[in-house]
């Protein structure tokens, strides 16, 4: 087979071995790779009713066909697995040169089941694995840990996914970070490795598969290099990173502010200029691309270079809690990082704390310290708390569905889908994002299906996925469909969201390096396939359609802004979305029919048993 | 007549300046304020912000007047209008 290794890497952590397992061609070709592929290797193995931070939940970490070439943009990863954060599908994804490093190190990706007797780590190096001791590693942050590993292996250029004492903690929202900052942010995958004792993946090596047609591969890189360049959001996400959208964000009303209840806020102070005026911004790219949009900030104090924060973090930490001040953003950004939280989730729970502070619901006893709106210091204390384990921070390291339900509040009330905190774009202010956060295949997810793309201009035409008036619901259920599908490829591919390559470049990549011969539509399909195993996943974990819904809090009309008085019509865009998915109304589940279609009898016979 | 201009945003860097007026013929067009930012400010901006085929910004530009968005380049600019200009690009 080309474009693949053919295998995976089985680890038990429970008898500490390692085992190969071969993978068909026919599977790679339904699963493509990446976050997919994960998610067919837990239907399969993964029971009902397992605990996510159970010895048997597996933890699958994939790359995809495109990882490890010398395509641009591909230097990416998946993790996947049951969510300690939801209890459902859960994956998460991340760029950086480890990727590159565990294609290299001679497997496609690595399935962990069961948990080690006391820290470890796993060393990948060529086709040879090795399971060793962490014990020393334990309780260091994530920066120390990736030092320490690579002096430990005397290759500075291994790559390290570690988790942080987060992690160690089983704190729900906890991420793996790799790369110095860069983190596989969401569904608490961090929480998991520290179920397991597993403190980091290690990977070098420099093992790649064949080409199926090299030639073409490097034809195709180049144009996509240079696609890449003369794209116009190239340029601005080289310049001022992801922060570039922060002023525009707020003029169209997709930037929340004061915790999901205005899109109004000063937002000048904490811009991508802002971040370049103030501070000494140095660009961080993943291998491979061109664009470089990672932010690293020089002496933030004496002697501390750090990750800047991403438009993401930015909002959670500044709008979302009114906060202006910037030292405090990039500082509460630092400790999520160091420890290995997800700054989406810590951001929206933290700036929760502040609304139920306003509400009255909390108190000054109950939290420490006075929650007023903006209070910069406020968010950083909170944030420690939270990674500290410390009073208010256990409830708040819980996610916000878990907070509204400890605190007898309305869920309404909790800004999340699925119980994924939602991210910073406004379903309000784009209503095909407001289908896609209902149904993302991992809760509230802005980058399956980011429909603010589309609306603003960015159609893909072999899809008839094409720009509408972005405060209309009618009509956006099936595009928002096909645009989720479009893009949950590219966690197979895999590939990073930003790269501007178009439907039949992506297939002519993927054919010139496995020498298939993907149209349009078998990609589509695929897309299709994937969000349907992802979505048999959670049905198999009990979700249904009462789960795709939005919180309150994020669906009723703002009375200020360019959104103001509208609010998405949930139930059109659902029902045509439902349409397009077959998926069926009543049980929120892929019909028999549907399944069989998309040639997935495995799941079919289990739903459907005749 | 006067055309006043603002750059919204990372605009603002990439034009050089945050707002600048323009003295148009009577029955100047939208091309015509076009042609005259780029004659000013060209040179300061990325290249992939200006398209040299229509000698225009690219199409991801958007130009809001007071109570029209400019499409068109041979639009009628209105006497002593406010033309604000925005980058329509999202992510992150």
């Amino acid at each position: 087979m080309q474009g693949y290794h053919g295998r995976f890497l089985e680890v038990d952590l429970n008898t500490k071995t390692t085992t190969d397992f071969p993978l068909s061609e026919d599977f790679c070709k339904d699963y493509i790779g990446g976050a997919t592929m994960a998610a067919a290797l837990v239907f399969d193995r993964v029971k009902a009713g397992t605990d996510p931070l159970a010895p048997e939940n597996a933890m699958v970490m994939a790359t995809g066909p495109f990882t490890g070439t010398s395509l641009p943009m591909v230097s990416r990863y998946a993790i996947g697995g049951l969510s300690p954060l939801t209890g459902f599908w859960g994956e998460a994804t991340s760029g950086g040169v480890f990727p590159f490093r565990l294609k290299g190190a001679g497997w496609d990706g690595i399935i962990i089941t069961g948990k080690a007797a006391s820290p470890v780590y796993l060393y990948l190096n060529n086709g040879q694995a090795e399971i060793r001791d962490a014990g020393h590693l334990w309780g260091k942050d994530s920066y120390e840990t990736q030092k320490l590993i690579k002096e430990e292996r005397g290759n500075d250029k291994a790559g390290v996914a570690c988790i942080g004492p987060a992690g160690e903690k089983l704190i729900r929202y906890a991420c793996v970070i790799n790369d110095r900052g860069r983190a596989a942010g969401r569904c608490g995958f961090g929480a998991l490795m520290g179920s397991k004792n597993l403190k980091a993946v290690v990977a070098a090596g420099n093992t790649r598969p064949e080409s199926a047609d090299a030639g073409k591969v490097s034809e195709l890189a180049k144009q996509a290099v240079k696609d890449i360049k003369g794209n116009l959001v190239s340029v601005a996400l080289s310049e001022y990173g992801t922060l570039m959208y922060m002023d525009m964000g707020m003029v169209l009303g997709d930037t929340p502010a004061k915790y999901f209840t205005s899109n109004v806020f000063p937002v000048s102070e904490v811009t991508g200029q802002a971040l370049r005026q103030n501070y000494t911004v140095a660009n961080y790219a993943c291998r491979g691309c061109p664009i470089g949009c990672g932010r690293e900030l020089k002496n933030f104090k004496p002697d501390l270079d750090i990750d800047g924060p991403e438009y993401e973090t930015t909002v959670g930490f500044g709008p979302l809690c009114l906060n202006t001040d910037f030292d405090t953003i990039i500082e509460a950004n630092h400790i999520c990082n160091c420890h290995g939280i997800d700054t989406i989730s810590a951001g929206v729970s933290v700036a929760y704390a502040f609304y139920l502070y306003e509400q009255g619901v909390l108190t000054k006893d109950q939290v420490g310290i006075e929650l007023n709106w903006g209070d910069g210091r406020a968010v950083v204390d909170l944030v420690q708390k939270i990674v500290d384990q410390e009073g208010i921070g256990v409830l708040l390291s819980k996610g916000v569905l878990a907070m509204a339900r400890e605190l007898g509040r309305d869920e309404g009330e909790a800004a999340q889908v699925k119980g994924l905190e939602m991210p910073m774009h406004e379903g309000r202010a784009f209503h095909g994002l407001a289908v896609s956060y209902a149904t993302g295949p991992r809760g509230a997810c802005h980058l399956k299906g980011p429909y603010y793309d589309v609306d603003l201009g960015n159609m893909v035409l072999e899809y008839m996925i094409l720009p509408s008036d972005r405060l209309v619901s009618a009509g956006k259920g099936e595009p928002a469909a096909k645009f989720q599908s479009f893009k949950d490829l590219f966690d197979a591919l895999t590939l990073c969201k930003f790269a501007p390559l178009q439907v039949p470049q992506l297939c002519d990549m993927l054919n010139a390096l496995t020498g298939w011969n993907f149209g349009p539509e078998e990609l589509l399909a695929a897309g299709d396939r994937s969000i349907n195993i992802k979505r048999a996943v959670s049905n198999r974990f009990g979700l249904t359609r009462d789960h795709d819904i939005l919180p309150k809090i994020c669906l009723d009309a703002l009375d200020e802004g360019t959104t103001a008085g509208v609010a998405p019509d949930m139930e059109v865009m659902l029902r045509e979305y439902y349409q397009y998915r077959g998926w069926d109304w009543a049980t929120g589940r892929p019909t028999r029919d549907k399944l069989v279609e998309l040639g997935l009898n495995q799941v079919a016979e289990d739903f459907y048993p005749q | 007549m006067m055309i006043t201009a603002h750059f919204h945003g990372i605009l603002t860097d990439w034009v050089g300046t945050p707002s600048a007026v323009f003295d148009l013929p009577a029955g100047a067009t939208f091309a015509d304020l076009m042609q005259a930012i780029g004659g000013r400010y060209r040179s300061n901006m990325p290249e992939q912000l200006w398209d040299d085929n229509t000698d225009s910004f690219k199409k991801q530009v958007r130009a809001q007047g007071a109570a029209k968005v400019y499409k068109d380049l041979a639009m009628p600019l209105e006497k002593g209008e406010d033309i604000t200009f925005m980058l329509m690009i999202a992510g992150g």
